[in-house]
């Protein structure tokens, strides 16, 4: 494990985009996290004109809701999980 | 009633426990892949009143999910084929079957005076005319939903919030796959549909505080669950004006 890194698990449902892990530096927000994913069309649809969260996207930083893309990220390991609503029954 | 049926349950939840899903009703908005596992075990559970509302007819393409019909149904009104399994299933209970859609002009009066209401339907605009209505008559809300291989089940009790708190509006068409363009694992729903159930059942019996404003997800891939918060919005437009 890298000293001045810390990871990030990012948990993202299948309908909108990809989940991964990945290793940031240890001063990166949420926001950074998730623009970091390679998954363009799910960022679009978690991200509202780039930088804030879309109204139906419910954004966690481990466990507890965020509205703030620019929260830190403050532990070693991280997961992030968006929910967003889901029609099928 | 003849309480040998449910001995082993009343190990669990106690006589008073018992009584309490006898004398209480369920509306179940919705009679498919989750609707049909939340009618079965609620009605299997001795929930003394349930009422499934659904205008679709049975098709092919239900089986794999809607456990309630068989290929002999096709063509039949899903509500009037659960009708007869739920009544042959448990014949202690009542089963009041209502061929039709909730919309917002008829919720209020199919909803008013239910001691819970439970959605499983397989869209946005029923979720909200729903969840406006439960807001407006006080009524608990439990919601279940499914998209391809996950799922998630929330509950509501309209004092710290309502669907709407949480989700404003419904995603713009696109943003979000509909289940017809991503399908459903058979077998999520029903995980997803007894979750509900589940939830339904300790919520009757005076277990709620364990639910309310939370979402339970379910990955049926990893297995992964997770519980997550949900708050209560003071500018809801929905339950706060």
């Amino acid at each position: 494990m890298n000293a001045e890194k810390i990871f990030v698990s990012l948990i993202v449902p299948k309908a909108i985009g990809k989940s991964g892990d990945v290793w940031v530096p240890m001063d990166s927000c949420v926001l950074e996290v998730i623009k970091s994913q390679k998954d363009s069309a799910g960022i679009e649809k978690i991200l509202f004109n780039g930088d804030e969260f879309n109204k139906f996207a419910l954004v966690y930083l481990n466990g507890q809701r965020i509205k703030d893309p620019k929260t830190p990220l403050t532990f070693s390991r991280n997961t992030i999980e968006v929910v967003v609503p889901m029609a099928g029954g | 009633m003849n309480l040998s049926r449910y001995e082993r349950q009343i190990k669990v939840i106690g006589s008073a426990g018992q009584d309490r899903l006898g004398g209480s009703s369920v509306f179940i908005v919705g009679c498919g892949g989750l609707g049909c596992p939340i009618a079965i075990y609620l009605a299997a559970s001795g929930v003394g009143n349930i009422t499934i509302i659904d205008d679709d007819v049975v098709s092919l393409t239900n089986l794999h999910r809607q456990i309630i019909f068989k290929e002999s149904d096709i063509g039949l009104p899903k509500v009037a084929v659960a009708k007869k399994y739920l009544s042959d299933l448990n014949s202690e209970v009542n089963i009041f079957a209502i061929k039709d859609r909730l919309n917002k002009d008829n919720s209020k009066k199919y909803l008013e005076g239910v001691d819970l209401v439970v959605v499983g339907c397989d869209n946005y605009a029923t979720r909200y005319d729903v969840n406006d209505a439960c807001s407006k008559l006080g009524q608990r809300l439990v919601n279940a939903s499914v998209l391809g291989d996950e799922g998630n089940v929330s509950f509501f009790d309209m004092k710290n919030g309502c669907y709407a708190c949480d989700f404003p509006e419904a995603p713009p068409s696109n943003s979000i796959p509909l289940p017809g363009d991503v399908g459903v694992l058979g077998s999520l729903a029903g995980v997803v549909g007894t979750m509900a159930a589940t939830m339904a059942i300790e919520i009757l019996i005076g277990n709620e505080i364990n639910y309310v404003n939370k979402i339970f997800t379910f990955d049926s891939v990893s297995f992964r669950s997770a519980i997550l918060p949900l708050e209560k919005n003071t500018f809801c437009k929905t339950c706060q004006f």
